[in-house]
């Protein structure tokens, strides 16, 4: 209904604005993205390790392809939109709109906006899809965790110099509505009251970023309900179990420096959700590159970890040879992993990248019940190549 | 050796004239008083703030990427290599956070503009600025 109203708010918007004769310019970025799985011990379960495992090389699932438009309306006032076709492996091409705001120019150098906005959780969060602006082919996943991205409401941003550094406030104000996986499960969900502020700073060749934000969370999944049935059963309070509007937060830090050809680049966050059943989780990754003309090498190793919550009398015997605590590691899973992803880039001209990633994946503990009979520890080996442009 | 590896480089740095950067003159309309150091017009022409210090709307325009002159300001003043100047356009206008300056094709049409729009600024090769603009720096 949300992507009805915002599509029907675009047409109009773009109707009246064809009227009005605006400023339009279009603007465009696209990948294409092929996967191959060359080891995945746990291609035969439900849960592999790798998402390319047992497909072939044709997948398009990290293809995209983008289109946005942005139209001056009045010599402080703009309206942005981006819609973008994600690739599916079994269906095709599935459009969605990613953004639509419109923004006022405030002062010298702040923006207002008003709209569907990118959320500033990470330091490639407002380009997370424009595959060419860094030299992965996707960032590091045990950073980029969070399946959402954007939030309807308000937005602030300011640039300003102070301390020999140039700064950068980003701030959001919102809801989200959609789909938000428990124990891997989607669930039609919402976050009320979204708030998250990002402050980057540069000092020549430096970049630093702190990102914080929160949320009352709500995800009314089954498998929380019937855990906290088996809570109040031991006693416990269901709202301890449930998602049930809890305040979810997350917190990240960022740095990036270049030297010459040589570049530096860390990030690690945390996320988490009170009195709720969702495990607490960090990542984070650390990684150099070094670029020779066209060409730019990296190597990443990152890592994640997720611990899962316990209940008092949890241990307990529900009365079927089960536990709380144990259904609770079964349905949500906890663990590490690392990841480490050698790759090169090769930029063609000055819109094209050509990149080739070989990531090697390892989860050092049990993450779901699925594997607990069969394995301590799964590995995944994934060999990417991806063209990335822009128009 | 040390002449010979000397020499090489001489003798390379000849046969490749591309690497060869062009010195800038950054100019705007006559009555702008605003005074700019490089740091100040490396904001402007980043998108960074619309104003010139002191006040005033700044609108940066630009010759046509490609050119040397494009390529020694890109070098000299905004520190970055014309890719890294791309990679950086991309992440502002995809992320609706500006757009890079309005391209002109010859020194000729940018000298033209700037004489009649105090809110504008751009550069020209070192030389080229006439009496109908104010050079605010040389790079």
């Amino acid at each position: 209904m949300q992507s009805k109203i915002l599509t029907a708010f675009c047409l109009c918007f773009l109707s009246i604005s064809s009227a009005m004769a605006a400023d339009i310019s279009f603007n465009g970025f696209a990948t294409v993205a092929m996967g191959y799985d060359i080891e995945d011990e746990n291609e035969d379960t439900t849960t592999p390790a790798s998402p390319y495992s047992e497909r072939t090389v044709d997948n398009l699932q990290e293809s995209k392809v983008a289109l946005q438009w942005t139209a001056q309306i009045e010599k402080d006032i703009r309206f942005v939109g981006q819609t973008m076709a994600r690739g599916d492996a079994s269906t095709g091409f599935t459009m969605q709109y990613d953004w639509a705001y419109f923004d006022f120019n405030v002062g010298d150098s702040g923006k207002f906006k008003a709209g569907r906005l990118r959320i500033p959780f990470y330091k490639y969060s407002d380009y997370l899809d424009v595959g060419y602006a860094y030299h992965w082919i996707t960032p590091p996943e045990s950073m980029y965790s969070l399946s959402f991205s954007n939030i309807d409401g308000l937005g602030y941003q300011v640039n300003f110099e102070g301390m020999g550094m140039e700064h950068s406030l980003n701030t959001v104000l919102g809801a989200y509505q959609g789909d938000l996986p428990l124990g891997g499960v989607p669930t039609a969900s919402k976050l009320e009251n979204f708030f998250a502020i990002n402050w980057s700073a540069s000092m020549g060749d430096h970049e630093f970023y702190a990102a914080y934000a929160q949320a009352d969370v709500y995800i009314p999944a089954a498998a929380a309900v019937g855990l906290a049935a088996a809570n109040t059963a031991l006693g416990g309070d269901s709202s301890d179990v449930l998602v049930d509007g809890d305040y979810g937060h997350f917190f990240g830090l960022g740095y990036k420096a270049t030297f010459g050809d040589v570049g530096v680049f860390a990030e690690y966050s945390q996320v988490g959700i009170e009195d709720s059943v969702l495990s607490d989780s960090s990542g984070g990754y650390i990684g150099g590159s070094y670029t020779m003309n066209d060409y730019t090498y990296h190597l990443t190793f990152e890592s994640s970890k997720s611990d899962e919550k316990t209940y008092t009398n949890g241990d307990n015997d529900l009365g079927d040879g089960t536990s709380l605590n144990s259904l609770v590691s079964s349905a949500l899973g906890n663990g590490g992993s690392t990841t480490v992803t050698i790759g090169a880039r090769k930029d063609i001209g000055t819109s094209t990248a050509v990149k080739l990633d070989l990531s090697m994946y390892t989860e050092d503990r049990i993450q779901t019940a699925a594997l607990t009979a069969s394995k301590e520890e799964r590995k995944a080996t994934t060999l990417k190549f991806a063209i990335e442009t822009m128009f | 050796m040390k002449n010979l590896f000397s020499s090489l480089i001489l003798a390379s740095s000849m046969i490749i004239p591309g690497l060869a950067l062009a010195e800038v003159e950054v100019i705007v309309h006559p009555s702008n008083a605003a005074s700019m150091d490089k740091d100040a017009i490396k904001r402007i022409f980043l998108g960074k703030t619309r104003a010139f210090p002191g006040g005033g709307e700044a609108v940066p325009v630009s010759l046509k990427e490609g050119s040397s002159e494009s390529a020694g300001f890109t070098k000299s003043v905004l520190s970055k290599t014309p890719k890294q100047l791309k990679a950086y356009w991309a992440k502002m206008v995809f992320t609706g956070k500006g757009t890079p300056p309005r391209q002109l094709d010859s020194p000729g049409q940018l000298l033209d503009l700037i004489a009649t729009n105090p809110s504008l600024i751009g550069f020209v090769p070192a030389g080229t600025a006439n009496g109908s603009v104010k050079v605010v720096g040389k790079f």
